[in-house]
């Protein structure tokens, strides 16, 4: 549509084969991400967050397959690319980073080592000539530990991972990612191994480097204050579905979809001191041979029968849209319109 | 090696370094690995350090005892054979045979185990059907009968030798390598590779090979001292190495025949046999309890 669309995804459907049955992982998700925008990905484990964006980069392997949607990078349809290709375009043009930082580096390598390769294999403006070569990606990995706050980065290089401590080396994972200057960086739970202050430095630096790199981010967690400081905008996943997703300061401020208020109103507050928290009941359901109804239902404080048949994602108010049939049932805003 | 070598001193320490520092710890092992090295210290300079000519063979001192039997000459410390050649010096020349041997066909066959254990756990498929198949097939062949087969069929000779060893030892490497790259390639960080944009290639000889070096280093010296004895007893059958090149399988069978009266013929190439294989057996050990993380405490 417009040239400020960097990736659109329409349609997406993952589905990994088991021996229970298929199990829907990612099902008839879309989702649009803005030129230099942060867009933030929320939803509990499994609900299909890390798989979306695993079938983006073409990573998903047996016994998972995408069954259909189609993914489209500026203007690239890359599920029609070959794997060649889109190996190619892994690393220099979308980068991920994992989970879980204390495990994602090659711990047999250097950090030197592992930033050197990355540099190798994605750089193309490098001199000509074997020294010139390696001192051009040496400094550049210097350059690169320096802008993610590795101090002494020269002296670092040499070493190995254990030998950092596990907010460098999210740092570190980090500089690897942006390494090759991709334009978009999947940053997939970022936060989630590190402690709280190191949380905020990691996040603050992704904004910088977004900001300098002029660069898109996709920041998949289950935290919603972070996606309340750092992005623009945010969707909402549950079991394998969007459910909700809109500029990030509405939907925090007046979500539209119960699951999306129980996420909030489950987040402890200073101001609801001495309040109970109130958790979502139940559990997520299981992915395998889902009944077409409303996914939510089991758990939904304001199901009905009504809710008992597939429900669409429906306009929820300026760039808003959410997958709930009571959206537009103005005495349902008023029941829900509580204290968030 | 890297091109990116600290501008200052640091302190950074590998994995392998470390347990390097655990293995020499234990003293046995130690031991054992600095008799091996001995071990190959003669064998490369064997012309300097054997008091004779290995092939020189002298009727007059046909069977001489060693020389603290009644008899015996300094010339010959350790006696001399059938046709009078210097026990001690074929001894010394022998160790060439079986150390060349040994690391060649080990070099040959842990290069071949790993780029085929590597293809098959990583690329698995049909590529896993194939070599996984290929390795039950081979593994269900005595191994020295094989040998011999090929021996019989390619004649002797050093090449040979270590083809007809290599082709069946590579299954041994390849399965460790196999069985700890289906571990190793479902890990955090060879996925963070991949979504990096890492190549196959890159993911198994950079993100993989490094991390299940420590287990195929120890197999492959494991593996060192069976064949050292299996080419032993190629040359014992008369399929080794051409006659007159020492060789102490060769040697133990000169002296078959003369067992009852000249004991010292066999002993003594026998004796060397042992003493390498244990040494080699006790330092891998050695090797694999401090390499391998289920050994240490």
């Amino acid at each position: 549509m417009s040239a400020d669309i960097l990736l659109e995804v329409r349609g997406l459907r993952t589905v990994f084969d088991t021996r229970a049955g298929q199990v829907c992982a990612v099902d008839g998700v879309d989702v649009t991400v803005n030129r230099g925008e942060c867009l933030g990905i929320v939803g509990e484990s499994g609900s299909g967050k890390s798989v979306t964006f695993a079938s983006v980069m073409g990573l998903v392997r047996v016994p998972g397959r995408i069954e259909a949607g189609e993914i489209v990078f500026d203007g690239i349809d890359l599920r029609k690319l070959s794997a060649k290709k889109m190996q190619a375009m892994r690393g220099r043009d979308i980068a991920m980073t994992m989970q879980d930082a204390l495990t994602a580096l090659n711990p047999a390598l250097t950090v030197g080592e592992q930033l050197a390769e990355m540099l190798a294999a994605h750089a193309d403006d490098l001199p000509p000539g074997r020294m010139a070569r390696r001192a051009a990606i040496r400094a550049r990995a210097i350059e690169m530990l320096t802008r993610v706050g590795i101090p002494s980065a020269g002296e670092r290089l040499g070493q190995y991972p254990h030998e950092f401590s596990g907010g460098m080396r999210q740092r570190i994972m980090i500089a690897l990612a942006l390494a090759a200057k991709p334009r978009l960086l999947i940053a997939d739970e970022p936060t989630t191994a590190l402690d709280v202050t190191i949380q905020a430095q990691v996040l603050e630096l992704i904004s910088a480097l977004r900001a300098e790199f002029g660069m898109s981010v996709v920041l998949i967690t289950h935290d919603l204050g972070v996606v309340a400081q750092h992005c623009d905008r945010v969707m909402v996943m549950y079991a394998g579905q969007v459910v909700e997703e809109g500029p990030t300061a509405q939907v925090i401020r007046q979500p539209r979809h119960p699951y999306t208020q129980g996420l909030l109103a489950s987040i402890p507050r200073p101001a609801r001191r001495g309040q109970p928290i109130r958790p979502i009941q139940g559990q997520v359901p299981e992915l395998v041979n889902l009944p077409p109804q409303c996914r939510f239902l089991e758990r939904c404080p304001l199901a009905d029968d009504a809710c008992r048949h597939p429900i669409d994602m429906r306009p929820a108010g300026p760039e808003r849209r959410a997958r709930c049939i009571r959206i537009t049932t103005p005495d349902i805003e008023k029941g829900l319109s509580h204290d968030i | 090696m890297s091109i990116l070598e600290p501008t200052a001193p640091v302190e950074a320490e590998s994995l392998f370094r470390r347990n390097m520092a655990a293995f020499m710890e234990n003293r046995l092992a130690f031991g054992s690995a600095i008799v091996v090295v001995l071990f190959v210290l003669m064998a490369v300079f064997a012309p300097w350090i054997a008091p004779n000519d290995p092939y020189a063979t002298n009727l007059f001192f046909r069977l001489q005892p060693p020389v603290w039997m009644e008899g015996g000459d300094w010339a010959y410390p350790l006696g001399a054979d059938s046709l009078g050649r210097c026990i001690l010096s074929r001894i010394i020349y022998g160790a060439r045979i079986s150390i060349f041997i040994g690391a060649a066909v080990i070099i040959v066959a842990t290069s071949i185990g790993i780029l085929a254990g590597l293809a098959a756990g990583y690329l698995r498929g049909w590529v896993d059907v194939v070599i996984s198949r290929l390795v039950d097939i081979l593994l269900g062949f005595p191994y020295l009968i094989f040998a011999i087969g090929l021996m019989a069929m390619m004649g002797p000779g050093l090449g040979n030798i270590i083809l007809a060893l290599a082709y069946k030892e590579w299954v041994i490497p390849c399965r460790v390598v196999r069985g700890e790259t289906l571990a190793t390639r479902e890990l955090e960080y060879v996925e963070a590779a991949r979504a990096l944009g890492a190549s196959g290639r890159h993911i198994m000889l950079r993100e993989i090979l490094p991390n299940i070096l420590s287990p195929v280093i120890v197999v492959a010296t494991i593996r060192m001292a069976h064949v050292i004895i299996l080419e032993a007893s190629l040359s014992f059958l008369g399929l080794g190495v051409q006659p007159p090149t020492a060789s102490w399988g060769a040697m133990v069978a000169d002296g078959r025949a003369f067992i009852l009266v000249s004991w010292w013929v066999s002993t003594f190439p026998g004796l060397a046999i042992l003493l390498l294989v244990l040494a080699i057996n006790v330092a891998s050990q050695g090797l694999r309890d401090a390499f391998d993380p289920r050994f240490t405490e």
